[in-house]
């Protein structure tokens, strides 16, 4: 038992000097100078002035509720290669110019990395975990507040509320990040200029939510699996002047949502096997839908009574031909149809979705050309559809030609006299 | 037992019941192939999902209930019931000899389907019947053939017994949705849920469509509105209600028919 | 049978029409998402919901949301059977009408409207003296009111 305790306090004692040390070191430093931190470390450290720390299998572990690093007031800091353990934030950077944070590994924290009115902030190649808790119970893992010219790349980040937060951002570019598990993606909020690329999204509430933007495009980004009762790979709400294109969007509840949009772009875009591919409330008559590929949808658009304008799109349940080969159907394409419009406005009406009666009825939408001319695409393009030959699969057709077989002898041995 | 096996080789051995066979096999594999051909393949619920769904909810009800009821309709009309009344055979197993041989002959039938489709998706790649499908075409197998003896029960005539199974048909498939979605128009959201909660426990293809979500793991395709039902249904509490309800759809039809012909019986 | 198939209806639309007084419900943080921003309602001390006359529940996460779909429906109070808003100091339940309203730009809501909800003018009055800062306001000033960010 002696022994024990001895040990724990000579433990205790030893991480204790550590921690004390590379704060002293970090104090003791020359503004600008190098620090290579080995070896684990607890406490709650805190820069104030420019400075280089470069991890050797090295670990901050934050005591108590505060975070393990904070940057203040300062310029000019690389924070390069740390595991980082925190109850709550991992790390916070507050007031800072031109700043690097990279290869940062932080788990089971609330926030990852907190920013706060900085600027010129290169945010990359971290990997943060949340915990299995609910989302509603958790913290974001970028979460970016009041801030100009951020770079956010290589990220990944799983089991967060909202993979990368950012709030009255101006200026950010967002690429090849990848979330997974989390409420939304990346959620934009009050933040114009924002360019978001070759991002991935999966299993999340939504990919990528944007709220309240003027100016905004996102490209090459994948969002697919957001299959949660309210999921969607992509959620535009009061956006403006926004361009969404040549991203994939797949086997999502909703691909597409669009709400109270003003001069919207959808180009390009593949929207493959969602329940729902694109809808679109309160959406003005100069944003378009123009040039994307619709395959395997349940249901290719709905909207409100003001609709959303379709042009050249190419849709797999398209029915018609193009006999002057001009590489448009010749008749128009309807995407309305009647349980659509209801289940917008009623959701109790999405029990229906794709049960036989519905099938039925939307089969006769399409027959009947729409009084208020809604959600039709005049000039649907038409593309060679190619089909996919898969691999030989001999243990299954053999299963299946005796079963065949089978049956029928038993058929025939039943039928008998 | 002697009963069920001449039962089944009539039923094998009717016109009717081959070209049902042979058109079920032939449709049901088409769409299948073309569907999966046409779509990548996917992990939710998708139109190639829904197709796969609606195809096997739209066909076995409609062949089920018209063969079963017309075989048991026939019998009263030929007369051969009567005959068969003078035999020691109760009607208790009359009823019940009905329905295996039915149960019976769609099994083969369906595999028949089945085999042909996993034989054609051998060789083109990409096709597959998850398990969950087969459990909801055996339920659906077992619920329309009791409903099936019923109507023929009911009906005297043959004629009389394919009029009312394709009523009873187009009511579940299409006409009980269809209300339901037009009384949805002018009452509140949470009223249309609740009658829909009730319509899916009063209906049988809504019951197997639900079934099928609800074990495939894709119910939350019904929306926020319905979270409360399907928590319910997924847990242990829920799943021996949903056997015990599935069960009940098919006992309560075949007593139902049992108590029917017996009056039947007496007042000839 | 069809006696209780019409049994079974008439229960069930009688239990939808019967409640008419308008209770407040609790959330569901899996399903219930705002009506009118869509985002789901994580942050439930800010939220709030309406109740239609027709005895359907409306969610909002952000009392401008709320604000928002009043206008937009063109709905006073004597339209909805009732709407509540969460009280900013006590979480419960308030009715948004008689609410007392703080505004300032730096109060974080989940929208960042910057609008505070308290269940009268005391209780606001001691948030604005312990803060410092904040706008008072009633129902009627947020008609009109600018949401957003404002600098």
């Amino acid at each position: 038992m002696r022994k024990i305790i001895l040990t724990l306090m000579f433990w205790l004692t030893l991480s204790l000097s550590a921690s004390a040390n590379l704060q002293q070191q970090i104090d003791e430093a020359e503004p600008g100078a190098t620090i290579e931190v080995t070896g684990e470390h607890s406490g709650n450290f805190l820069i104030t002035k420019p400075l280089t720390l470069i991890g050797k299998d090295a670990t901050l572990r934050a005591t108590g509720m505060k975070p393990a690093l904070t940057i203040d007031n300062t310029q000019d800091v690389i924070i390069d290669n740390f595991k980082v353990i925190a109850n709550q934030r991992g790390i916070v950077v507050k007031d800072v110019d031109n700043a690097r944070i990279v290869n940062i590994a932080a788990s089971d924290m609330l926030i990852g990395i907190q920013l706060h009115r900085s600027k010129n902030i290169e945010l990359a190649y971290n990997s943060i975990e949340g915990t299995d808790a609910h989302y509603a119970k958790k913290g974001n893992g970028l979460a970016l507040f009041q801030s100009e010219d951020l770079h956010v790349h290589h990220n990944q980040i799983t089991k967060v509320q909202d993979g990368i937060y950012i709030e009255e951002i101006q200026g950010i570019h967002v690429h090849d990040n990848t979330v997974t598990n989390s409420r939304y993606g990346t959620h934009f909020m009050y933040s114009d200029a924002g360019l978001v690329e070759n991002n991935t999204y999966e299993r999340n509430v939504t990919g990528l939510m944007v709220m309240m933007v003027d100016g905004f495009t996102a490209r090459y980004n994948t969002s697919r699996y957001h299959n949660e009762m309210n999921g969607s790979g992509v959620l535009f709400y009061d956006v403006k002047n926004a361009t969404l294109a040549h991203n994939t969007i797949s086997e999502n509840r909703l691909g597409l949502v669009l709400q109270k949009c003003d001069t919207v772009r959808i180009e390009d875009n593949e929207f493959l096997v969602n329940q729902t591919a694109l809808e679109a409330t309160r959406v003005d008559d100069v944003s378009l839908v123009m040039n994307n590929t619709f395959i395997g949808n349940i249901l290719t658009a709905r909207s409100d009574k003001e609709g959303v304008t379709l042009y050249a799109n190419y849709y797999d349940d398209y029915n018609g031909i193009d006999a002057d080969g001009d590489r448009y159907g010749d008749t128009p394409y309807t995407a309305y149809s009647s349980f659509g419009q209801w289940m917008v406005r009623q959701p109790a009406y999405q029990y229906f979705v794709a049960s036989p009666s519905v099938e039925l009825l939307t089969v006769l939408d399409q027959q009947t050309p729409v009084a208020q001319h809604m959600l039709v695409d005049d000039k649907p393009q038409m593309i060679k559809n190619e089909a996919h030959m898969m691999g030989i699969n001999y243990a299954q057709a053999l299963l299946g030609g005796l079963l065949l077989m089978s049956t029928l002898i038993v058929w025939r041995k039943g039928s008998k006299r | 037992m002697m009963f069920i096996k001449l039962e089944w080789k009539q039923m094998l051995r009717s016109r009717w019941m081959q070209m049902v066979g042979v058109l079920f096999t032939f449709v049901f594999t088409a769409i299948v192939v073309i569907q999966q051909m046409a779509l990548p393949e996917t992990e939710g619920f998708s139109r190639q999902t829904a197709s796969f769904l609606n195809l096997l909810l739209f066909l076995l009800p409609l062949f089920i209930l018209t063969i079963g009821s017309m075989s048991v309709a026939s019998d009263i009309e030929s007369r051969w019931l009567s005959l068969l009344k003078t035999y020691p055979l109760t009607m208790r197993h009359y009823i019940l000899g009905k329905f295996i041989a039915t149960v019976f002959a769609f099994f083969l039938i369906v595999i028949a389907a089945f085999s042909v489709v996993l034989l054609l998706g051998g060789f083109l790649g990409g096709v597959t019947l998850p398990p969950v499908f087969i459990f909801i075409t055996v339920a659906s197998i077992f619920i329309f053939s009791a409903l099936s003896v019923v109507v023929g029960v009911i009906a005297k005539t043959r004629l009389y017994a394919l009029a009312v199974a394709l009523i009873i048909w187009s009511l579940l498939l299409l006409l009980i949705s269809y209300a339901l979605m037009a009384i949805g128009t002018v009452v509140a959201g949470h009223v249309l849920q609740k009658i829909t909660v009730v319509v899916i426990h009063l209906n049988p293809v809504e019951w197997l469509r639900f079934g099928y979500l609800l074990f495939a793991e894709q119910a939350s395709v019904l929306g926020p509105s319905y979270f409360d039902l399907i928590a319910f249904y997924n847990s242990t509490l829920g799943n021996i209600v949903y056997f015990a309800v599935t069960i009940a759809w098919v006992i309560v039809p075949l007593a139902l028919a049992r108590l029917l012909i017996t009056r039947k019986g007496k007042e000839a | 049978m069809k006696k209780y198939l019409l049994a079974a209806f008439a229960i069930v639309i009688l239990a939808g029409c019967g409640d008419k007084n308008y209770e407040p419900r609790a959330l569901n943080e899996e399903t219930d998402v705002c009506q009118i921003c869509q985002m789901t309602v994580v942050h439930q001390d800010f939220a709030g919901q309406i109740i239609e006359k027709n005895g359907d529940y409306e969610v909002f996460d952000d009392i401008g949301c709320l604000v928002e779909k009043l206008e937009r429906d063109q709905q006073s109070e004597k339209d909805v059977g009732a709407a509540y808003i969460k009280d900013a100091n006590t979480g419960e339940w308030i009715n948004v009408f008689e609410a007392t309203y703080l505004y300032d730009k730096e109060f974080w809501t989940p929208m960042n409207y910057g609008v505070l909800v308290f269940e009268d003018v005391t209780e606001a009055e001691a948030y604005r003296s312990k803060s410092g800062y904040g706008k008072l306001m009633n129902f009627e000033d947020l008609q009109g009111f600018k949401w957003g960010i404002h600098q």
